[in-house]
């Protein structure tokens, strides 16, 4: 008797985005596969984004309805081999109900064909797909509502991917669940904020009392992978990153001065819990860690005791000038040309390499 | 170990830096003065009865006579002009270092100021006159008891006499933890300040508060350290050049972009988007185009002497081989640097200048 091809049926069935999640659903829990889930913001359809190729990829158009679009990419890899290997996989593009330039793209591919084929390309287009970046925070809530809204008895750490701040330059360190035996979310974001680092990603399985029913891996981009309860990570996890993707290109957009009447300016600030500038000596540790900013130029007009730089960044001009003037916030203030990308890009930067903090407009107060 | 030279160039270096830190002080303070006109702290709103503006020219008027071509090269230029109601104003100069002693600058100085004290004609007003206006020198705290002194002792002594109110403000920035300029009347008596202020005793006003100013206004009609202004360009006028071309995302740090940009359009990209340009879009007559397109020649001639860029079309037009700097300040503060010390290092023959030493003479 022949077996049943659940996934070739799936992709036959899929019509609208709840067919795909019920579809995604059923066959994580008949199947061994591992979901990639990509949330990201688009001014372009997903007809056009992926559209353009490079040398190394084509992609092709296989279905398309109202709220979903299956494509077929196939990688040529660049390596120099006698039979040069390809790398051949489908993907959906779903439309988020409620936010129009918001897609979440989902594969049950390879992990070498996430990897090596589909994501690099989404990396190289970053100004035309908006992924986010998850504060540490934010990872702690999203998981812990996650458990509470599907009543999880627990998540348990199998693996994280720390950074720590400040250690001679941004250094990653990959922390086996051998470390960290049995432990729980508060347990691993505690020892986080010990090492004042920031997870990349938490890889973690989802508990019912002792059984394991997913194993599921969040990345600080937004980026979720998961082997089963995904309709629970959709609801919990997936539609909340697509929030937060939401209200950041809510706050980031028109901001350059190009974009505003007079040309005036739209500054946004980040906000620290503490007086992160109090002591003079962390104006040095700021800088430095600006300094990184990769593809960028980094110019400090004024180091102490106020700070005041001029950012230009590369990847597509955006200049930014850059103020501290106040021991609990940092000002960022878009030039004449300033992209959404480009305003993520400086403020995860900050994060990344100095601290998180909290975005908002700027306002200026009278003291 | 450094040499001779190195060590020179480093010297150099932060002369540079300490005059463009001049150089923003000096704006920071015209904003901060005028601010405490035009910005109401009671209401976090501007005041929109007060008009402000920087480098207008004014020209000197006969009480029986129209204005003459003659006239016209007397105007004066103040740093600051304050005009409220359309009734009252004020004129200032900013010398963020008033000379020591009784030399000739301070003479200069008070001569300028001097120059203000008459009726003009070019106010921003219906009539392009005000019913009267007041002076006021504004200098850095640490220079302003030469200027009370000066003032005292060589103008009041003096044959110079004011006929209009005259005061001194000093200002200084503070190194808080929250920092701001400090504004203080040493001299005199300023009656035009509107609400509460208290000039005699001192204000502050935080940068914080004038911080969306002072991101869109970083030239006034004064010229700017050259390696400022090259600075302004590179990143306001030539990146965004740059990176209308395709190659631009992916040029190399040790990779040239060839970009062609015409004179003139670096001087309006500059002066509307970082001069006092938008004080005065209700008045723009009399405002000179800030930077001046001699500032901008300059700063060109300087990258084409530094073979980054090349004259095209009768010098109209610069053909830039344009580079990502990580850091494009102090790039051209280094290059600027070195090539200051190299000039003065160069024994001059007399009759045997090269063009650059004849230029600069």
């Amino acid at each position: 008797m022949s077996r049943m091809d659940f996934a070739a049926l799936f992709y036959n069935q899929v019509c609208d985005c709840e067919s795909l999640v019920a579809g995604l659903d059923s066959l994580l829990s008949t199947e061994a596969h591992i979901l990639t889930i990509v949330p990201y913001a688009s001014e372009q359809f997903p007809s056009e984004c992926f559209k353009t190729a490079d040398k190394n990829r084509s992609f092709k158009l296989l279905s398309i309805h109202e709220e979903v679009t299956l494509f077929e990419l196939v990688f040529h890899s660049p390596r120099i081999e006698r039979n040069a290997e390809e790398l051949r996989g489908r993907f959906f593009v779903c439309k988020h109900p409620s936010f129009p330039k918001i897609y979440m793209l989902m594969t049950i591919e390879s992990a070498d064909f996430v990897q090596r084929a589909l994501l690099p390309f989404i990396e190289h287009n970053r100004f035309r797909f908006y992924l986010t970046f998850l504060k540490h925070d934010d990872i702690g809530s999203l998981l812990k509502n996650f458990r509470m809204n599907h009543g999880f008895s627990d998540l348990r750490i199998v693996r994280a991917s720390v950074i720590n701040r400040f250690a001679r330059g941004v250094k990653e360190a990959t922390i086996p669940s051998q470390t960290w035996p049995r432990l729980g979310l508060e347990g691993a974001f505690e020892y986080a904020r010990e090492q004042n680092g920031w997870f990349r990603s938490l890889s973690f399985e989802v508990l019912k009392d002792s059984r394991v029913f997913a194993e599921a891996t969040i990345h600080r981009n937004g980026i979720v992978k998961t082997d089963g309860e995904f309709r629970s990570v959709y609801n919990s996890l997936i539609f909340p990153i697509c929030q937060i993707i939401q209200d950041n290109i809510e706050l980031f957009a028109r901001r350059s001065r190009r974009e505003n009447p007079g040309l005036s300016v739209r500054p946004l600030t980040i906000e620290f819990a503490r007086d992160q500038f109090e002591n003079v000596e962390e104006n040095a540790k700021f800088i430095e860690a600006m300094r990184q900013l990769n593809n960028a130029s980094v110019s400090v007009m004024h180091g102490n005791p106020y700070i005041s730089m001029a950012i230009v960044d590369y990847a597509d001009g955006s200049t930014f000038d850059l103020w501290v003037l106040n021991p609990s916030e940092v000002v960022i203030v878009p030039q004449l040309k300033s992209s959404i990308a480009s305003i993520k890009r400086v403020i995860s930067h900050v994060f990344d390499n100095y601290a998180e903090g909290i975005i908002r407009d700027f306002q200026i107060s009278r003291q | 170990m450094l040499s001779d030279l190195d060590k020179q160039i480093n010297g150099q270096d932060k002369r540079i830096q300490a005059q463009i830190d001049d150089y923003r002080d000096t704006i920071f303070s015209i904003l901060g003065f005028c601010s405490l006109w035009f910005f109401d702290a009671a209401t976090n709103q501007n005041r929109t009865y007060v008009k402000v503006f920087q480098g207008r020219h004014l020209s000197p008027v006969d009480k029986d006579s129209q204005i003459t071509h003659e006239q016209h090269k007397k105007d004066v230029c103040p740093d600051l002009g304050i005009v409220i109601r359309d009734q009252v104003g004020i004129l200032g100069e900013v010398k963020k270092n008033f000379p020591k002693g009784h030399d000739e600058r301070g003479k200069e100085i008070f001569a300028q100021l001097k120059a203000y004290d008459q009726e003009l004609i070019g106010w921003p007003t219906n009539n392009e006159r005000l019913q009267s206006h007041e002076l006021v020198l504004l200098v850095h705290q640490t220079t302003s008891r030469a200027a009370q002194d000066f003032y005292t002792k060589d103008v009041k002594e003096g044959d110079l006499r004011f006929d209009r109110p005259f005061s001194i403000v000093q200002f200084n920035r503070s190194d808080q933890r929250v920092p701001y300029f400090f504004f203080q009347l040493v001299e005199g008596k300023i009656d035009k300040i509107e609400g509460s202020v208290d000039l005699y005793h001192g204000i502050q006003v935080p940068m914080k508060n004038l911080l969306a100013l002072y991101s869109v206004i970083k030239l006034y009609d004064a010229k700017p350290p050259l390696a400022y202004l090259l600075n302004l360009i590179w990143d306001h006028v030539l990146t965004p050049l740059a990176s209308e071309d395709p190659k631009f995302e992916r040029l190399r740090i040790n990779q040239k972009l060839e970009i062609t940009v015409v004179v003139e359009d670096i001087i309006k990209r500059l002066h509307e988007g970082f001069s006092f340009f938008r004080w005065h879009t209700q008045y723009p007559n009399r405002q000179p185009q800030v930077p001046h397109k001699e500032w901008v020649q300059e700063a060109c001639q300087f990258l084409v002497e530094v073979k980054e860029a090349r004259w095209a079309k009768d010098n109209t037009e610069l053909i830039v081989f344009y580079r990502k700097y990580a850091d494009v300040l102090a790039h051209f503060v280094h290059l600027l640097a070195e090539s200051e010390t190299k000039d003065v290092l160069q024994p001059k023959i007399p009759g045997f200048e090269t063009p650059k030493n004849k230029n600069a003479n």
